[in-house]
């Protein structure tokens, strides 16, 4: 029998349960009161909210706002440094050299690891380092392929490996989107990680989209891009040793667990 | 983005806007500090449409906009006092007899005074569930909070809000 909790009865209100557990909570219904109560308590605060919030639906919208919507001048967005990366990675072999690129996105160098890091609040960075290193992280970057989606963490955060190469240091490297919303909508970060000799997936790079629209609030703490360096060229003279590998290619390394990888670690 | 694009994006955030507004009331719980919040939360749209992704919801992305536009308008302390005229928050459908409209206005009053007292996240949890009819999936991916929170968070504001508006404390018992 299942334990009528809150969260139970509001969820079979809300149809959100299965039609087993659905059909012992109206059989504890029909025979105890004080189930009832308790379930029209969620019932009727639906009714109400919408009685009371649905007035903007059935008023005109102020005409400020459609003007503002219909007239707002965007200044088309420059590329960030990681999409111009994307892109450069999903070019053909005849790859152009890197210095052609440039960036506005300051990036801190990581002089422990040598690697790049996004110059991102520090509860950011605490969030990302728990949610792209490691575990599910890595798991994903293990064995997903190029162009599909695995979820990271139970924050509705979904990982897109876009793109995989060798580094300087000959061992494999992805480059990765980061995504929130129920359908992917929102891009929050894109990244470069590189696979450990333990075969651990670490991120090496970062840069945050914009926080404030991708993390709750309670993480939210207004990160500011600043900084006018162009990091491109220290991106692929440092890191990339050859262009992407084709799908046929991360497919085999996938299926062989990337057997043979780290070669010079 | 192509003109072509540009404009059906806009279009579709026109279609939007009075869904929007409503979740920003829901907020806000007064219609000017809402309008201002949509208002600000198209612009911040606008300037960042290359972040979403063509295909997917438009609707869970603006209201995500407009749920953290809040929080930094409200960390700014820009929003107005909450305490609007009454009769700018009656109902414009509801009733042609004064004993309707009174009931309604009361009820109005209660309901409004109530959300006041929830936190900013569970109005934004009543609004996306209760009103917009998300599911706890969606809206837990919306506000980018694990299900269960949404879950416990929900549960909790709707019987928070069911004592409040029945406290005979309310205003409307003052009456």
């Amino acid at each position: 029998m299942t334990k009528l909790t809150d969260e139970i009865l509001m969820a079979y209100v809300d149809g959100e349960l299965e039609d087993k557990q659905a059909g012992e909570i109206r059989e504890a219904i029909k025979t105890d009161p004080e189930v009832l109560k308790r379930v029209d308590i969620f019932r009727d605060s639906s009714a109400m909210l919408q009685g009371v919030y649905d007035a903007p639906l059935k008023e005109a919208v102020p005409n400020r706002l459609v003007k503002t919507v219909m007239n707002f001048k965007t200044d088309k967005p420059s590329p960030g440094l990681l999409e111009r990366v994307a892109a450069f990675f999903r070019m053909p072999p005849s790859w152009k050299p890197a210095y052609v690129l440039t960036a506005a996105v300051a990036l801190l160098i990581g002089t422990a690891a040598g690697y790049l890091a996004a110059n991102i609040p520090q509860s950011d960075q605490k969030h990302y380092a728990v949610t792209l290193n490691g575990g599910d992280f890595s798991r994903g970057m293990e064995t997903t392929a190029s162009g599909q989606f695995f979820a990271v963490g139970d924050r509705g955060i979904q990982v897109m490996p876009v793109a995989t190469f060798r580094d300087k240091s000959n061992r494999y490297c992805r480059q990765y989107e980061v995504v929130a919303g129920q359908d992917k909508n929102t891009l929050i970060a894109q990244g470069i990680a590189y696979r450990d000799k333990s075969g651990k997936w670490l991120t090496m790079i970062t840069i945050n989209s914009h926080p404030s629209d991708s993390l709750s609030a309670d993480t939210n703490s207004g990160y500011i891009p600043a900084g006018e360096d162009d990091f491109a060229d220290i991106i692929f003279s440092r890191i990339m040793a050859s262009p992407p590998m084709g799908l046929e290619r991360e497919s085999e390394l996938i299926d062989h667990a990337w057997a043979g990888v780290s070669r010079s670690e | 983005m192509t003109n072509t694009n540009d404009d059906y994006f806009r279009d579709q955030m026109v279609a939007l806007l009075p869904r929007m507004r409503r979740f920003a009331y829901t907020l806000t719980s007064n219609k000017e500090d809402a309008d201002d919040l949509v208002q600000a939360a198209c612009e911040r749209a606008l300037s960042r449409r290359h972040q979403w992704r063509p295909g997917s919801r438009l609707d869970s992305w603006m209201f995500r906009i407009i749920h953290t536009q809040r929080i930094d308008m409200t960390r700014s302390k820009r929003s107005r006092s909450v305490h609007v005229p009454l009769e700018e928050r009656m109902f414009k459908s509801n009733g042609t007899g004064g004993k309707n409209k009174m009931e309604s206005s009361i009820m109005l009053r209660q309901v409004l005074q109530a959300m006041e007292q929830l936190s900013e996240i569970d109005r934004a949890v009543l609004a996306l569930v209760c009103i917009e009819g998300q599911s706890y999936k969606e809206s837990a991916a919306t506000l980018g909070l694990p299900m269960g929170t949404v879950m416990s968070r929900l549960a909790r504001a709707r019987k928070r809000l069911h004592e409040l508006v029945n406290s005979k404390d309310t205003l409307a018992y003052e009456h």
